[in-house]
């Protein structure tokens, strides 16, 4: 067992190293990435069985004694987010393969990196070893961020790293404090520890720091100003992952440190509702697929952390359940709007239309998922909202359900935004022009060989090709549906993830090794 | 079973009719009506058993530990609905057959999102689960969406037509949440019995949420305004989704929750106003439009206002009529849109001032419209004449301040006035009088013809056997109120208040029609000052503005606006810390000696000068200092090994730093004071919170677990003397080589972002680049 919780740290970054090593084999590249994510998926899903029953599994790493070792544990809600996360990012690196945005003898060591950080991040027991992991990520993604060179992805990643390396001394700062005032990082020995104020605040500023990886309101500008700069594929990669991490990382610290402390219910639901509306109208305002699709991001975090406010079986249930549903569905959906990108070479809403008539492939692998995220029945996003809503309601809060249910309608309304911009009506010029086969701008320009490496050839995007892009957005916007009849195994499967946040003592018990 | 049957059949057959149609062309539409005809048999063979008293359900389960259930069951009410649905279905899709041209690509498309539509629709009145309620009705919106916007032709008027049925269903989603949170149950059967609900203190957010859906599904003013617009459809569309079926979901929405809330007066008082002026507006602007489509869709708000008006009444005889209604208005109502599709095909244009002397050139069209024109203006022998005397009556006895009654007649027939007036000016101005030069009329299929003779024929024959539709007018009263008025329904009940309502109808409606010249004079002066499209698009437009002004901090390209946010949210923390009384700030000093205030004020001066530098070189020689500062107190602190770790990082800083100044101007460009101002507040507010949080938090409590441990273990567990370096190396390799790993991505990223500046040609380039290229090769020259 110990073998395998520690297998998503070493085995995406063992493939990074060995990438790397084989930087003049493209191919070899390529074949590393979808092994060690499609090893992570299946390495996901023996964790999913293996916390059947709210069993839980620790491994201290190295062996030293416990309350001195950084323990890995996993339980239900650590081995859901990898295997979704796992997922998400073997898409996004399908749909960088096929659009030839992998082209970068660095793409696959980094996304080796950056998994290696996010699936670290969800195993970890120890604070600062989550500070660590989150330093991984967050140098990958910059990394990542910046491939595409030019100006605009340079001032983004000036101001994505400024941001997140403030959120990150933030992160240290708050570390100290607790290690100061509590004397243990170890998640194991911090149970309830903010029942003392000190620690409370202590903890508050490592919850702060957090917050801006999630991308809370009004911590979130950085996210929609930062996303759109980089290649379709790695927005997919990180919609799936990072602001993940920060949330899961709110979730664990709000079960462990604050032991899910009522007194601070009102802040979180606050927080939660602004950032929904916020985000919504955001989106609401933008005229570029992406870019909507960014600020949308911002808007279901809010979702997301609405749970924490309510904190009962059902709200967290719900929470979770949305949240596994919508990490694919916001892939998805990138991915789409990815698609349009590279075959018309923009996504601005005024230079697009008509393209339900030039690709409705595309055009359906946008809007399943659109309608998922927009919470319309019977997709899996409906059944998340519900539930949301629900669990809202019966905790009486019904300012923020009825805040979700607007937020909803403003949701629905962007995606139409988007439909009638971009698939409805006569194609636009742009659309018009793109006659199925030209080469890639991008790649276009890339000599063939580079430092003696020789470069792979620049992606041609014959109908085919086409079609195969927009495959996978398709394939989860019919998942979602799938998914949406078929809720039950989402909701048996999230149940015991929230009975597992919502009582931690099988946690604590698995880190503390006994 | 039958139920599940039917539905699972009417969904899979929505998945084929595509193929269907790409194998049959438009004649895979005469099969769908043989499917619905089907459909409709098999509904009504369940109907004798539903009208005794016994409903048919089924249920299958969904999401179980969610409350989520497929449960359905079919009651008078529901069969009611369900035969409309069924049956309208049927002629409109052996319409479809003709109304397309051979070969015409959306039929595909067309025949199964009808279908589609046409199951949804189907769930949404035998759903007995009030999400599942929900699911369905957002598949009827969404089918709708789709029908009318086709590949965008339509792209306004759909948008429109799913946004405010999208407000309107969510308003229901959220009602119907709250509804089974107080209920406890989903399933609607029980919750209709359960009378306590309608006394709850949340009955009244309910009902409001509730209506908010029917009202908009069923276009009640306001929203009145997208079901005229979804009139770009095509017309089997119109047909079947805008006037029979779709729209009368939200009336059976309100015929649903009668039982519940019947007697609220919330309920009622809203019914009858919101209904009773949708009455009057619709029929009152369908007197004024020439478009027959618009004229008819005005109709159709109408009528659903006289039935939510009638519904608000309450009685079993009102119900019942309502129920009765409900199917005069579907067959007359589908009979006369699929007219109009025919006309329109046959000469070109539906526009009334093109038309005229129809009669002649297509005389089975005149025969349906005609009928059809009747039953709408309610004479006898129609069943549209039984459904309104009915009520009237029902009007005539509304329960309550008894000073309703008579009020709500009197509107209810001046919308019937005025609906005789624009029934006999539609079949005036379209069949009879001269045709307009010019007008080309095409002999219409008689396959095409006879589909609206049916229904509208059916109009008079049910009209005439009118006491064979007892069973199921009372049944729907039962359904609904509980109680069965025991209606006995006839042509002829003698000299009655409603007969005499109805000659009043007559007389006034053929006055009003008489008048005709004036009243559109009259009407053509009137303008609204508001429109619902105009009102619509500001709110959509005044969304979108919002949505920019909350969008634009996130597109400045400045850090401190993504910083400061930080920055503030951080101190709203300490100074909610500070002022808590809980944390019990203990002012003395907990672990100090006396150096350390001589190394804070160092560090305070050399902070000082590293804001007031004007160089660069200055401020990173201040900044350096501040940071030997810290490795000199280190060493005052006993860990001299920590103290050189921070001199060499400090060292290699500044010296990269300066490396790295090279190319920059020498000072800082000039920064205006305000900012500067601001700057300093800002880093002072926020370093006395992070000292403080330093001072209070930590050096207060003993030696921590680990670190006892540490003391005492580690020597002897690794065989390193320098615990300092056992932690990194040992303890906690995991986290060192997380961090090797971080240094070797940025040493990577670095060298990537190099070589793409060289790499890369175009427009990552800019002129200034290749400039800086330039010059920096320049100088490298000089140096060698």
């Amino acid at each position: 067992m110990s073998g395998l919780l520690t297998a998503p740290f070493w085995l995406p970054l063992l493939g990074a190293v060995v990438a790397l090593l084989a930087r003049r084999h493209y191919h070899v590249q390529q074949a590393i990435s979808l092994l060690t994510l499609s090893a992570s998926v299946a390495i996901g899903g023996v964790l999913v069985a293996e916390t059947a029953d709210g069993a839980v599994h620790a491994t201290q790493i190295g062996g030293w004694p416990v309350g001195i070792a950084i323990p890995f544990v996993a339980d239900r809600f650590a081995a859901l987010l990898i295997t979704t996360t796992a997922l998400a990012a073997l898409l996004a690196v399908v749909f960088a393969m096929l659009r030839g945005e992998d082209h970068h003898v660095q793409f696959h060591p980094l996304v080796g990196v950056l998994v290696t950080g996010v699936f670290a991040s969800f195993l970890t027991a120890d604070l600062f070893n989550l500070f660590v992991t989150f330093e991984v990520m967050l140098i990958a993604s910059y990394v990542l961020l910046t491939l595409r060179a030019g100006r605009a992805q340079e001032r983004a990643g000036a101001i994505y790293i400024m941001t997140n390396l403030l959120a990150s001394t933030a992160f240290l700062l708050g570390l100290a404090l607790l290690y100061g005032r509590v004397g243990t990082v170890n998640l194991g020995e911090l149970h309830a520890a903010a029942a003392d104020p000190g620690a409370a605040v202590a903890a508050g500023v490592i919850a702060i720091a957090i917050g801006v990886k999630a991308s809370l309101v009004p911590l979130h500008g950085w996210l929609p100003r930062a996303y759109v700069c980089a290649g379709p594929a790695v927005t997919a990669l990180f919609s799936g992952l990072l602001t993940k991490v920060g949330v899961y990382a709110l979730f664990r610290l709000y079960s462990v440190v604050y032991a899910g402390e009522p007194r601070w219910s009102l802040l979180l639901l606050v927080v939660a509702g602004i950032t929904m509306l916020v985000g919504v109208l955001g989106a609401v305002g933008k005229g570029d697929m992406r870019a909507i699709l960014a600020f949308h991001m911002v808007s279901q975090v809010g979702y997301l952390v609405l749970p924490l406010g309510l904190w009962s079986l059902a709200g967290v249930t719900a929470g979770i359940v949305y949240l596994l549903q919508y990490i694919a569905v916001k892939g998805a959906l990138f991915l789409a709007a990815g698609t349009v990108e590279t075959v018309t070479g923009t996504g601005r809403l005024a230079e697009l239309g008509g393209m339900l008539r030039t690709r409705p492939a595309v055009a359906i692998g946008f809007l399943l998922p659109a309608l998922a995220l927009a919470g319309v029945p019977p997709t899996s996003g409906f059944v998340g909202k519900f539930m949301l809503i629900r669990a809202s309601f019966e905790g009486a809060h019904y300012v923020v359900g009825g805040v979700a249910v607007v937020v909803s309608f403003f949701t629905l309304m962007s995606m139409m935004k988007i439909w009638n911009g971009v698939f409805w009506g006569e194609p636009s010029a742009a659309v018009s022009a793109e006659a199925g086969t030209e080469g890639d701008p991008d790649r276009a320009r890339l000599p063939r060989v580079v430092d003696g490496i020789p470069q792979p050839p620049p992606v041609v995007f014959t109908p085919p090709r086409v079609r195969a892009l927009a495959l996978p957005s398709l394939a989860v916007g019919v998942a979602t549906i799938l998914l949406g009849l078929g809720a039950q195994l989402l909701v048996t499967l999230a149940e015991p993830a929230a009975a597992g946040l919502l009582d931690p003592s099988a946690y604590l018990e698995a880190v503390r090794g006994r | 079973m039958t139920l599940l049957v039917v539905l699972a059949a009417g969904f899979a057959l929505a998945a084929l009719a595509p193929a269907l149609a790409r194998l049959a062309g438009r004649d895979a539409a005469w099969l769908l009506a043989a499917a619905f005809a089907a459909a409709t048999a098999a509904l009504a063979a369940a109907g004798p058993g539903v009208l005794a008293g016994e409903p048919v359900s089924a249920e299958l389960a969904w999401v179980p530990a969610a409350d989520l259930a497929l449960s359905l069951r079919m009651d008078a009410l529901g069969l009611l609905f369900a035969l409309i649905v069924s049956g309208i279905g049927t002629a409109v899709m052996a319409y479809s057959a003709r109304y397309f041209h051979a070969g015409d690509p959306q039929v595909g498309r067309v025949l199964g999102l009808l279908t589609l539509f046409a199951s949804a629709m189907l769930g949404l009145v035998v759903a007995d689960d009030l999400l599942l309620l929900f699911v369905f009705w957002e598949l009827t919106s969404v089918s709708s969406f789709f029908l009318i916007g086709g590949l965008g032709e339509g792209k306004p008027g759909a948008t429109r037509a799913f946004l405010v049925t999208a407000v309107g269903g969510l308003a229901m989603l959220a009602g119907f949440v709250l509804l089974g949170v107080d209920a406890q149950t989903f399933t609607l059967s029980a919750i209709l019995a359960d009378a306590a609900l309608a006394s709850s203190p949340l009955a009244p957010a309910v009902i409001v949420l509730l209506l908010a859906g029917a009202f908009t599904k069923s276009a009640q003013v306001p929203f009145h305004f997208w079901l005229p617009g979804a009139m770009v459809a095509p017309t089997p569309i119109s047909t079947y989704l805008h006037a029979a079926t779709m729209v009368k979901a939200g009336v059976y929405l309100l015929f649903r929750m009668t039982p519940l809330y019947g007697e609220v007066a919330l309920w009622r008082s809203s019914l009858l106003a919101f209904g009773l002026a949708t009455a009057l507006l619709g029929a009152v602007v369908a007197l004024k439009k020439t478009d027959l489509k618009a004229l008819l869709a005005y109709g159709t708000v109408s009528q659903l206002g006289f039935l939510t008006a009638l519904i608000g009444v309450g009685t079993p005889l009102a119900l019942a009529a309502a129920g009765l209604h409900t199917l005069a208005h579907a067959l007359y109502k589908a009979t006369l849109f699929m007219s109009v599709g025919i006309i329109d095909h046959e000469t070109g244009t539906r526009d009334l001032t093109e038309l005229g002397g129809l009669r002649r050139a297509l005389p089975g069209v005149a025969l349906a419209g005609g009928l059809a024109a009747l039953s709408m203006a309610g004479i006898p022998p129609l069943l549209g004449f039984v459904s309104k005397e009915e009520a009237f009556a029902a009007f005539a006895a509304a329960p309550g301040d008894p000073a309703l009654a008579p009020l709500v007649a009197t509107l209810a027939v001046t919308a019937s006035v005025v609906t005789f007036a624009y029934s006999a000016r539609y079949y005036w101005r379209t069949f009879e009088g001269p045709a307009p030069e010019g007008l080309h009329v095409h002999a219409a299929p008689g396959a095409f013809v006879a589909v609206p003779l049916v229904t509208a024929v059916g109009g008079l024959v049910v009209g005439l056997a009118v006491p064979l539709l007892d069973p199921l007018a009372n049944g729907v009263a039962l359904a609904t109120t509980g109680v069965d008025p025991g209606l006995h329904l006839a042509l002829w009940h003698g000299p009655t208040v409603p007969l005499a309502l109805s000659a009043v109808v007559v007389a006034g409606g053929l006055a009003l029609f008489a008048a005709r010249g004036r009243v559109e004079a009259l009407q053509g002066r009137v303008r609204l000052p508001v429109t619902g499209d105009g009102s619509f698009d500001r709110l959509y437009d005044g969304a979108i503005a919002l949505g920019k002004r909350v969008g634009e901090p996130a597109t400045s390209s400045r850090p401190a606006t993504y910083l400061l946010p930080i920055l503030g949210v951080l101190v709203a923390l300490g100074g909610a810390a500070v002022a808590w009384p809980e944390l019990g700030i203990d002012g003395s000093a907990a672990l100090s000696q006396g150096p350390d205030w001589v190394v804070i004020a160092l560090l305070a001066v050399s902070l000082v000068k590293v804001a007031q530098a004007r160089s660069r070189l200055a401020a990173v020689a201040a900044l350096g200092f501040t940071g030997f500062l810290v490795a000199a107190w280190f060493v005052l602190l006993g860990a001299p090994d920590l103290a050189l770790t921070q001199l060499l990082v400090e060292t290699l800083t500044v010296a990269l730093v300066v490396f790295a100044f090279r190319r920059l101007p020498l000072r800082f460009s000039p920064t205006p004071v305000p900012r500067q101002l601001g700057a300093v507040v800002i880093a002072v507010v926020v370093g006395a919170l992070a000292g403080t949080a330093t001072f209070v938090l930590t050096g207060r409590r003993g030696l921590s677990e680990p670190g006892a441990w540490y003391l005492t273990e580690a020597a002897g567990q690794t065989g390193g003397g320098n615990i300092v370096n056992t932690i990194l190396v040992d303890f906690r390799a995991l986290d060192t080589l997380g961090e090797i790993t971080v240094l070797g991505v940025a040493v990577a990223g670095i060298f990537a972002v190099l070589r793409l500046g060289v790499r890369v040609e175009g427009e990552a380039l800019t002129a200034r680049d290749v400039a800086e290229t330039g010059e920096a090769a320049a100088s490298e020259e000089r140096r060698r």
